[in-house]
């Protein structure tokens, strides 16, 4: 301390500076580092499916209505896009041992976009995030969970032909 | 007195008789609804009660392009049928195949009948036997062949029918 109180005043602001450039990068590794749910797809269509708990269907759909409306809300265009090709689809029955299925599937993906669902919603709702993401997370099947699928489509040759 | 219980245990066998009886036709018909691959492949009808329908098929990695060869006949043959309710059929019809592979190294090909046709049979085999190259009675040995190639790229793998609803979350502008 006694150093820096004998330095020039430019020198102690550079120091400053370079400390909080340093302490900057690694909270920023720290923090990509603790996100642990990324969902980047690298292909031209994604899936998500996803397992969740018998009796907690409501807890997941009520969360993924007010993630349409985060996306739906949202000023970042890629944002708006993700949300018109987004589409989930729940199965009519339970799985063996009473998990329920849904399936999101993203044709097309919009490329470079993240989504994990979390962070669309703390993009909107950033007060209301934490009690959102309990819902989310805690209506996930512990044993199968979500299962990310990167996909292609296989041309049928079904085009519909010009009148 | 000993009668009396003689009549009751014969009584107890009878009904102990009729429980296994029905244990054992409950047995088949679940068994029956988890037919391997072959089998599945080969059943005359494949319905979708839900909006839409996906067919997982895991797939003989050294056979993609026959299955894919079938596939695309079963979707024309679907659009090019003269019956509107196979048009239709064809015209909701997408496939998909998987960058991760499935056990064995098998792949993951999903088939999607979305919006699926109320009522529609979607059973490969029955479709490309009625509108494949023509339709019967010509169509015969081109039948045989295509389906050989659509068993023999499900065999050592399956398919999984799953009927599905499409939730409305607001997400259409």
């Amino acid at each position: 301390m006694q150093v820096m109180t004998r330095m020039p005043r430019r020198y102690r602001v550079a120091v400053f500076v370079a400390v909080a450039f340093v302490g900057g990068i690694g909270w920023g590794a720290a923090r990509t580092a603790a996100q642990p749910g990324t969902r980047v797809f690298n292909a031209d269509v994604g899936m998500l499916v996803s397992h969740v708990k018998s009796g907690q269907a409501v807890a997941f759909e009520r969360t993924m209505k007010r993630m349409g409306e985060a996306l739906a809300l949202s000023e970042e265009f890629d944002r708006r896009r993700q949300a018109v090709t987004w589409k989930i689809y729940k199965a009519t029955d339970p799985l063996e041992g009473g998990a329920l299925l849904y399936i999101s599937l993203l044709d097309p993906v919009v490329p470079g976009a993240d989504y994990w669902v979390p962070q669309i919603l703390n993009e909107a709702f950033p007060t209301e995030v934490q009690e959102l993401y309990d819902a989310y997370a805690g209506a996930f099947d512990k044993g199968q969970g979500q299962l990310l699928m990167n996909l292609t489509r296989v041309d049928l040759g079904l085009a519909v032909a010009e009148p | 007195m000993w009668t009396m219980v003689n009549k009751g245990s014969r009584r107890s066998h009878v009904w102990i008789g009729v429980a296994l009886v029905a244990a054992v036709a409950f047995g088949v018909l679940l068994g029956s609804s988890f037919a391997p691959a072959s089998e599945a492949a080969a059943q005359p009808t494949v319905n979708f009660s839900g909006t839409t329908g996906i067919v997982l098929n895991v797939v003989d990695p050294t056979k993609t392009a026959d299955f894919e060869e079938v596939m695309k006949a079963f979707g024309e043959s679907l659009v090019g049928s003269s019956d509107p309710q196979r048009q239709r059929m064809g015209e909701g019809l997408k496939l998909y195949r998987a960058a991760e592979t499935g056990p064995n190294n098998f792949a993951l090909y999903y088939l999607f009948a979305d919006p699926a046709v109320p009522g529609g049979n979607y059973a490969v085999a029955q479709v490309l036997a009625d509108e494949y190259m023509g339709g019967p009675p010509g169509n015969g040995d081109e039948v045989r062949a295509i389906y050989e190639k659509y068993s023999a790229a499900l065999t050592g793998g399956g398919q999984q029918t799953i009927n599905m609803d499409l939730m409305d979350l607001m997400l259409e502008f």
